[in-house]
């Protein structure tokens, strides 16, 4: 494999005239043996460690989507872009989590659940009715303004509960 | 088959956990009730009470040595419906096998019940115990808050002479490189059959992702210099989003703290990993008599442990279900945010079955690493980690890359003078 990728590397400099193409061929070259080092080095650990094996759930378990809902909304033609992929292509990494990950569970079960929105909305519904009954009764009459201050026995302003 | 023989005045022996769940009156919706309803101690054939039963052979039977009768433990799919019902689930759902551990004790005392005698059950490694008086076999039979009794178990399917096989051919392909010490005490007769503890989760999840994927609309080489050309790629940019539902079926977690630390700096934990999945759509409900010879691990690890590294596999299985969808975007897609709503989850805990071979190396630091050899015990593949010998995989390296240059170097000189 990697014969053929120095020997691809090889093709693609030849193929380029000049002094400019010989000098990165010998450096290809030069390299080469390098990187033969360190594939013999790589693939043959792996072979005997398999540090790399592990459970593929993402493959072996099942999962049945449904209720697709897609939203696919042009925003701009990017041009002369010199890669092939996008930038920070991720859709092929699953493993890797995005910078803005979030996870929410439910905690509760579906009866708990369906009662706590049940009475949210009896709440709201109260809330509803006593905004309503008050806009319905009557303005209350500004209090006439004060014409003494409040004594300093009164508490700094407060008023207790009358007893 | 023989007809049920009882003695006079003992209660007539009634078949169980063959078939049918136990009735319970659980009123908390959050738990399945798996108990089975079984007392600790002798546990022993329901047709004539002899406490001599075992696995028949390799298959999911019981049999009792002494009247032949053969039983099938229940399937928990079937009994409980764990298979069913994944996009109602609301809520952590969980199996009482599956329940937190409130009790750190793992020595259990039970009181034989063929001679009275009080027999210590350490559950750290095993659920069996023979009384020293009477030589019966009593058993951990039900559910014990200290978390050794599963819900559920998958007996060995792979016997220990092909694990043996197995294991060998294994180390047998790798022995060049393997460390000296490594080869001089090699023998696979050293493997132990092992019963791993784990959990199984059903995910009733809703996904949503967003990002950008490109379109390419125009790809065109130019001359950028005199001996140079660039390729350049014109695209169209989307905004990207999908949401929908994902049910998940039998996703399986590790349970076990040790087991669960996967760092192939300090251990090789994921040889045991990447033995998952089994069947675990056949598994029975726990009798430690499939235990065997099998020494057992104890769960030690609640839902709330393993919640979030199930969670981020759920993530990961939505972003994998989704690849389909998005072939369009042929320069692809960033995913730039990931949302799951996991609406219900539904827990159970079991026993896998591995046939388990393990070396301890002393490495260069004084370090220990354990390196395992395993095979799955039901379907019978194998993985595992040889201690390597560096100095020749260095040798071998070095004589390689010598080799390389010796060919390339005297290339690489003449093609530059040349030039």
């Amino acid at each position: 494999m990697i014969a053929a990728q120095v020997q691809g590397s090889a093709a693609v400099v030849l193929a380029s005239d000049g002094e400019g193409g010989a000098a990165l061929f010998g450096l290809v070259l030069f390299a080469a043996p390098f990187v033969i080092g360190w594939f013999v080095y790589t693939t043959l650990y792996r072979r005997y460690r398999n540090q790399n094996a592990r459970y593929l759930f993402e493959h072996t378990t099942s999962a049945k989507r449904s209720n697709l809902q897609r939203w696919d909304t042009f925003t701009r033609a990017k041009n002369r872009q010199r890669s092939s992929k996008i930038d920070g292509r991720n859709d092929d990494e699953p493993l890797e989590r995005t910078a803005h990950s979030v996870v929410r569970e439910a905690m509760e079960p579906r009866q708990a659940q369906e009662e706590r929105v049940a009475q949210e909305a009896r709440l709201a519904q109260e809330a509803r009715e006593a905004q309503g009954a008050r806009e319905g009764a009557p303005e209350r009459q500004a209090d006439a303004p004060r014409t003494e201050p409040p004594t300093p026995s009164a508490g700094g302003g407060q008023q207790g509960p009358s007893v | 088959m023989t007809e049920p023989t009882s003695s006079p005045g003992s209660p007539a022996p009634q078949p169980r956990g063959a078939g049918e769940p136990p009735i319970s009156e659980n009123a908390d919706p959050r738990l399945i009730d798996t108990t089975t309803g079984q007392a600790h101690g002798h546990d022993d054939c329901p047709r004539c009470g002899s406490t001599e039963v075992s696995r028949k052979g390799n298959t999911m039977s019981l049999i009792c040595g002494f009247c032949r009768y053969e039983w099938v433990g229940m399937r928990l799919e079937e009994a409980h419906g764990l298979g069913e019902g994944i996009g109602d689930l609301a809520g952590r759902v969980m199996t009482s096998g599956a329940t937190d551990i409130t009790s750190a004790d793992t020595l259990i005392t039970i009181k034989c019940t063929g001679c009275g005698s009080e027999v210590v059950v350490d559950t750290e490694r095993t659920l069996e115990a023979r009384c020293h008086w009477c030589r019966s076999i009593l058993s951990i039979n039900d559910k014990i808050p200290n978390g050794a009794v599963p819900d559920g178990i998958l007996p060995f399917h792979v016997t220990k002479q092909d694990a043996m096989a197995r294991i060998g051919e294994f180390a047998g392909k790798r022995t060049f490189f393997a460390l000296k010490k490594f080869r001089e005490e090699f023998k696979a007769d050293n493997v132990l059959g092992v019963y791993l503890p784990y959990m199984t989760v059903d995910g009733n999840v809703n996904a949503r992702l967003h990002g950008q994927g490109e379109v390419l609309t125009r790809k065109y080489t130019v001359q950028t210099g005199k001996n140079s050309r660039t390729t350049y790629y014109d695209a169209d940019v989307y905004d990207v989003v999908r949401d929908f539902d994902l049910h998940i079926d039998d996703l399986i977690v590790e349970s076990s703290a040790t087991r669960s630390n996967i760092d192939n700096r300090s251990n090789t934990n994921n040889i045991i990993n990447s033995l998952l999945p089994f069947d675990v759509k056949n598994m029975v409900a726990f009798d430690s008599n499939y235990l065997g010879e099998a020494s057992a691990e104890k769960r030690d690890l609640n839902i709330d442990d393993v919640a979030r590294k199930a969670h981020s596999q759920f993530l990961t299985m939505a972003r994998e279900s989704i690849r389909d969808d998005i072939t369009g975007y042929d320069r692809g897609v960033r995913w730039t945010h990931e949302e799951m709503d996991v609406h219900g989850s539904r827990w159970a805990s079991l026993f896998l079955p591995i046939w388990l071979y393990s070396y301890a190396e002393t490495q260069d630091d004084g370090q220990v690493m354990v390196h395992y050899i395993a095979v799955n015990g039901r379907h019978g593949n194998v993985m595992g980690s040889v201690p390597i010998n560096k100095s020749r995989l260095w040798g071998v390296t070095l004589l390689s890359t010598a080799l390389a240059a010796a060919v390339m170097w005297p290339m690489a000189f003449l093609v530059t003078v040349a030039a």
